[in-house]
């Protein structure tokens, strides 16, 4: 049985793995590189200005 | 309604400067041409309406490089409602080649006359209005740097939307009847808009506009191209440039005034002639690249490194660890927190202040224009070994991220040499790699940045060795593309510039190690934590540990096989190369108990040669997905892609066998069996490189 703290600190851990999986699936789907700060908002990646999705 | 403005212009003139100024975005603007490989898009800031689309940098409308050909496609196929073209003042004459033949498509163009103030600097002026009616558009002073003109640029686009079109230049009586007699033939076949443009071109022998045409006229249109080039004796596209060179001097003569000025040696020449000299430039490069590692890896990078790991492992996260036993979390939970996330993760953003530090002076480098100093200087090696300063422009890219050097190696004219490049360009530690670098040198070589360049130097050895072997595969063949790339003057950097971008690379990486580091973390602690039925274990008994055992035997004659970790490491390195270090501080945290740090562990796990065979094995190998994507968009199939990888592999494995089996019988325990196979496969690999047609058995058997 979970007590109360482990169930709370769990639910963070659950809630930053989710959180890091979508920005991931996000900069995956844009089919970005992953080392831009703002491929995942823009299509303006930072590490090259090159995002291969920028083309429309 | 929604307009659409099209930047353009010749490499370097300054558009992507420009295109953040007016759309208030944050392009990487880099000195050496091949930034912008692909057109990108935003609005203008004071007309949300206005689309401004940034397009590759071109020197002429008759394009010969992958990037060239969408500047071109996107002006004649899209046909945006207005045209800005970049003029570089201070290059005036080759600049207006381009600008002559963007006034012939016919849209309406409003001339960016950039960098004015290195032309003012000079003493030269120019008549802006003899210009402007010389060449029938409107023309705007601007310094993109400085923010100067913006305004008004912006609002002589704002009124271009709808204006007239724009009419081209009136040439020779001559030549001006060979157009009307080119404009007869194609009449019906092309936009009527477009007609001039299209003449001109097939007057120029453009093959690709040719194609375009029925041919049913193709002889036709030869027999006046051929009569034109008989009776002015010299080759189509040769006539036509000399009749807009001719047209651009008579037009620089009424409107430039260069007064006094005498073509004397500047600054730049005077230190271009010492740091790009034959025999002098790479020297000079070898020790500024020791000098950014003394100072990113070995000093002051080093020492912050050293205060924040210490910092998360004696502080952080013993302070954690009772946080969490005093609230009564499961141990288990204990465990995920202490020894996966914040081991993890920690292992990685330790090595931030190093990355700040690295990142700083490759800004500052890149920004004062020594980095296209570097291209011009490797294009005279790469030259030798079948490449061009062009896949080095790749290479630098991919010193930031391999993505980017990837798809920069677009810019490459010749099939072959672009191939190449996509294949061999992440050899070169990206910033993801650096971390690698930094924890062996520290765990094994007392932070000597010799490490780091060292393995540079076998990054650009074994891309000029793929060169040699890669150029003999039938399907590789091919002579280096031309390269031609300015010089831009070397200035002082702009210092809101430069934190801006190390600001933007460092926060890239704390976002990296937040995201996908966390992720591989906390699943190399649930496979390092339990066993196939689930039950908890150590992690000599985990999932992880039997999937490492079942790899590593692979490593043993690398020298890092004797222990799974490294050959897991060395598998979750795959989804990105961050994750090398993240996966060692999981499997090797011991609790946050203050004990031994990773660096450490690491040392007292491994050997010099096998710490250093084991980081050049993960900088040669497969690089990560993103790349290996990449890699599979530039050369058009996942067969070759898989090929490529292969051939990665092969050489990563081959130069770390090779280099760890040789150093051990000098600074080991003697030679290993494991030698023979060194020695066979530098037999292969020299043979590969000697040899005329080392691959002519594989055609030899095919046809049989």
């Amino acid at each position: 049985m979970l007590n109360a703290a482990t169930l709370l600190v769990g639910l963070a851990v659950l809630a930053a793995v989710v959180l890091a999986s979508y920005s991931v699936y996000r900069t995956v789907r844009r089919g970005g590189c992953g080392t831009c700060s703002k491929c995942s908002k823009c299509k303006d990646c930072q590490a090259c200005g090159q995002c291969p999705k920028n083309e429309k | 309604m929604t307009a659409q403005i099209a930047l353009i212009g010749n490499p370097n003139s300054g558009k992507t400067t420009m295109f953040n100024k007016l759309t208030g975005s944050s392009q990487r603007v880099g000195n050496w041409p091949g930034v912008t490989v692909e057109r990108k898009e935003g609005r203008l800031k004071n007309n949300e309406d206005i689309v401004v689309v940034d397009l590759p940098g071109i020197y002429s409308m008759s394009p010969y490089s992958p990037e060239e050909i969408v500047s071109r496609d996107f002006l004649l196929n899209s046909k945006p409602d207005a045209v800005v073209n970049i003029v570089d003042a201070s290059n005036l004459e080759r600049n207006l080649y381009l600008t002559t033949q963007i006034i012939e498509i016919g849209i309406p163009t409003v001339i960016a006359l950039n960098m004015m103030d290195v032309v003012s600097k000079k003493g030269v002026k120019i008549d802006v209005g003899r210009l402007s009616k010389a060449l029938g558009c409107i023309i705007i002073e601007t310094s993109a740097l400085k923010g100067d003109g913006i305004e008004e640029l912006t609002e002589a686009i704002v009124s271009l939307i709808g204006a007239e079109e724009s009419s081209g230049l009136i040439y020779s009586e001559v030549l001006e009847g060979y157009i009307s007699r080119m404009e007869e033939t194609i009449q019906g076949k092309v936009p009527e808009e477009l007609i001039r443009w299209y003449a001109l071109k097939l007057l120029e022998r453009d093959e690709k506009v040719k194609s375009d045409i029925g041919q049913d006229t193709w002889y036709r249109i030869e027999a006046i191209v051929s009569s034109m080039e008989e009776r002015l004796d010299n080759d189509a596209d040769g006539i036509i440039a000399e009749e807009r060179y001719s047209r651009i001097e008579k037009i620089m003569s009424d409107a430039v005034d260069r007064g006094n000025v005498k073509i004397e040696e500047v600054p730049s020449d005077k230190i271009d002639r010492i740091v790009t000299s034959r025999w002098l430039g790479i020297p000079i490069f070898i020790m500024i690249m020791f000098a950014i590692y003394f100072v990113a890896i070995e000093t002051v990078g080093g020492w912050g490194t050293n205060m924040l790991n210490e910092y998360i492992s004696d502080t952080l996260m013993p302070a954690a660890k009772e946080w969490l036993v005093n609230a009564e979390v499961a141990d288990w939970m204990v465990g995920l927190i202490v020894n996966g996330i914040i081991a993890g993760v920690g292992a990685v953003i330790g090595f931030l202040p190093q990355m700040i530090v690295l990142f700083l002076v490759l800004v500052l480098l890149e920004e004062c224009g020594y980095m296209s100093r570097v291209a011009f200087i490797m294009d005279h090696i790469f030259r030798r070994f079948g490449l061009s300063g062009k896949s080095f422009i790749s290479v630098l890219v991919g010193m930031g991220c391999g993505v980017p050097g990837i798809m920069a190696s677009r810019s490459i004219e010749g099939k072959a040499e672009r191939r190449i490049t996509a294949m061999t360009v992440t050899f070169i530690p990206c910033s993801a790699k650096l971390p690698v670098i930094a924890l062996i040198a520290g765990a094994l070589f007392g932070q000597s940045a010799f490490v780091a360049v060292s393995v540079y130097a076998f990054g650009i050895i074994s891309i000029l060795t793929s060169g040699i072997i890669l150029k003999k595969w039938k399907s590789l063949s091919g002579t280096p593309s031309p390269f031609i790339m300015e010089l831009p003057p070397y200035h002082v950097p702009h210092a809101l510039s430069v934190v801006r971008s190390t600001a933007e690379r460092a926060w890239s990486f704390v976002r990296m190690a937040g995201t996908i580091v966390l992720l591989a973390c906390v699943t190399v602690w649930f496979l390092s934590s339990f066993d196939w039925g689930l039950s908890m274990v150590d992690a000599g008994d985990s999932m992880l540990a039997d999937m490492g055992n079942v790899l590593r035997w692979i490593f043993v004659p690398l020298g890092f096989g004797d222990d799974w970790q490294f050959a897991t490491a060395t598998l979750t390195g795959l989804v990105s190369k961050e994750n090398i270090i993240g996966t060692m501080g999981v499997l090797f945290s011991s609790g946050g108990t203050g004990g031994e740090g990773l660096w450490d562990v690491v040392g007292s796990m491994l050997t010099q040669a096998g710490g250093y065979s084991f980081l050049l094995f993960n900088m040669m190998c497969a690089p990560c997905f993103a790349a290996i994507g990449a890699m599979r968009a530039e050369l058009g199939s996942w067969k070759d892609t898989g090929k490529a990888v292969l051939y990665q592999c092969a050489l990563a494995y081959t130069l770390s066998l090779v280099v760890y089996q040789f150093t051990t019988i000098f600074f080991g325990n003697g030679p290993e069996w494991w030698l023979v196979l060194a020695i066979a496969a530098l037999a292969v690999s020299i043979y590969l490189i000697v040899a005329k047609e080392p691959f002519g058995f594989l055609r030899r058997g095919h046809d049989a």
